[in-house]
Parts: C-alpha cells; structure tokens; sequence
C-alpha cells in the first residue's frame, strides 16, 4: 500500500489525506507516469512510414519526368520545324509559295510586262491588277 | 540541404526539402514527429495497432501535401496533431457502430493486491480514467498534459478558442481526478 499523506507536505511534521478531486498535483504524478511511458514506435512502423515517403518521392519524380517529356510525342514535327529555323521561317516559306502559286497563275505575258517595268526594259509599259489576278474585273462585275 | 545541416533544420525546411525530393529529410522528420505522434494516437485509441495505422496514415498525408505547404501558416506539429485527431475521431466513431461485444477487453487495468503503484500502474489507471472522458476533453487534457503542447496550439489543433481549451482542460482533469479517487482502493493508495 502507497500512502500519500506526506505526498502532500507541507512542513515537518504536517500531514494531511489528500483529496483526489482537488489536488492537481496527484493527477500531475498521474500526467508524469504516462509521460514516461511513453509507446516509442516501432522499427516496423518507422520502416512503413519511410517507404511511404520513399513511394510518394518517386511517384512525384516519375510525374515531373513525364510532364517534361510530353513534348516529344510531336517530335517528328518539332524536328522538322527546328530543321526549317523555326514558327517564323515556316511564315516566310509560306508566303513565298503563296507567291509563287500567284504568280503560276499569271499568263506569260504579265510575266513578260512585269519583269520588263521592273529591269526598265521598257518605260512604256505598266501593269494593271488584272495583269496579276485574270478575270478580275469580272469578278467584280459579276458580283 | 546538405546532410550534415539536415538534424538542425525546422520542420518546415525539412518538408520543404521533401518536397523538392530530398527523402533524407524526411527520415529526419519521420525520427522527429512520429513519436508525439504515436502517443497521441495511442492515448486516444488505447489500441497499438491502430494507433499505428493512424500514424502512418498521417504521415502519408503529411508527405502527399509537402510540396503544397505554405510556409508560416501553420507548425507542422499542429497539423500533424489535427490529422490524428481526425483520424481518431473517424475511428471512434467505427467503433461506437461495432458491437461491443466484439472490442477486446483491455488488459486488467488493477494492479494486483501486493502490487506497488509503480509509474505503469498509474499509468494505466490514467488511461482508464482517460478513456471515460468525453472526447474532445481526452484530446484536450492528453494534448495539454501529456504531450505538453501549449493551449494556443491546442486551441489551432482543435479549431476552438483559447477559452475553450481552457475550459475543457478543467472540466476533463475534474472528471478525471473523480475517476481516480473512485479507484483509490483499487491502486493501493491508503487514506487513512
């Protein structure tokens, strides 16, 4: 048997029953017991919760690796794009074939005034719309 | 983070440091936080194995948000104690659905006629008295008086006031002291 008057000392030769409901330093001796009691884990739980990390560490590698990567699965157009110089250089190209279809499209003989007023072959000679873009004037007659 | 400054660093560098892939911190933060954690869970629950899943649970949680934490808005600790008493809660309340007939009976919580009132008996009689209070009193009075965390951290764990805390902090030591000295005889104090 524990007996705890003289847990509740207060001078030599004092001692008085104590009141559990009252006396917060018993249930202070109660709070200290469990605190060095404390459950200490396991090395199996430290184990799980390490592999946890370890899981959710590559997993979060693994999607930063994939976001990079995504990219690639255009590279056959990439490549040809890095190949012709770029966005900006497929714009030029692009023009100059629209160019060039115009200028199939002339007849030979707006060739033939065009590159004549251009080298100053002839100082005659002058070159309308309709030089360049046949049936024009039809076109806008015709509604 | 080199190695060697990892022991000194803040929790929050630490996450920090997981979050950006450093799984060495994590080990330190895992040896740092997991035992407050686990007497937590285990005050709460009275049951190892569970305790332990809940742990283990949080600090998976814990590890999911790390690259999403926001720095000075919270202590880690706090969170990690909020986590637990959620899944603690979630917990208790599966078992109040279980029949009661399917809870294993704890071990003898009575120390034996001969037996002294040694820190283990107390210890037990303590949960004993714990286990009786009402929930958000046992978080309170464990938090407070057990782990030793402060009341205004208490107060951010359980997303109450400080006054409150305050509050349920002495009404659940009431209780407890009343459950206790009904068990006086029981753990071999004399009070004559």
């Amino acid at each position: 048997m524990v007996d705890i008057h003289n847990k509740n000392d207060g001078g030599p030769g004092k001692s008085e029953p104590l009141d559990f409901g009252t006396d917060d330093f018993v249930l202070d001796d109660f709070f200290a017991a469990a605190k060095a009691e404390a459950p200490q884990p396991s090395d199996d739980l430290m184990s799980r919760i390490m592999a946890d990390a370890d899981a959710v560490a590559a997993e979060r590698a693994a999607a930063v690796s994939t976001r990079v990567r995504t990219p690639r699965r255009n590279g056959l157009l990439r490549a040809a794009l890095a190949a012709l110089g770029g966005w900006g250089a497929v714009a030029a190209l692009s023009t100059a074939a629209v160019a060039g279809v115009g200028v199939g499209l002339s007849s030979p003989d707006t060739l033939y005034d065009l590159s004549s007023l251009y080298l100053g072959t002839s100082a005659e000679l002058s070159y309308s719309i309709e030089d360049v873009t046949p049936g024009y004037f039809e076109f806008l007659e015709e509604g | 983070m080199p190695l060697d400054a990892l022991p000194d660093a803040s929790d929050e560098a630490l996450l920090v440091a997981f979050g950006n892939g450093n799984t060495d911190a994590a080990r330190v933060l895992t040896g740092r936080l997991t035992p407050r954690a686990l007497g937590y869970s285990t005050r709460l629950l009275r049951d190892r194995a569970e305790a332990e899943d809940v742990v283990q649970e949080a600090m998976l949680r814990l590890w999911k948000i790390a690259p999403d934490w926001r720095q000075g808005e919270a202590k880690i600790s706090t969170w990690l104690y909020r986590v637990v008493s959620n899944l603690c809660t979630d917990r208790l309340r599966r078992r109040r659905n279980v029949s009661i007939d399917a809870i294993a009976e704890p071990e003898d919580e009575r120390p034996g006629a001969e037996e002294q009132l040694t820190q283990a008996a107390r210890m037990k009689a303590l949960d004993a008295a714990l286990a009786q209070l009402p929930e958000r009193q046992r978080q309170a009075v464990v938090l407070r008086h057990i782990e030793g965390v402060s009341n205004p951290e208490i107060a951010a764990i359980m997303e109450i006031s400080t006054e409150a805390v305050e509050s349920l902090t002495a009404r659940g030591k009431r209780a407890l002291a009343q459950a206790l000295a009904g068990k006086r005889a029981e753990l071999g104090y004399s009070n004559g």
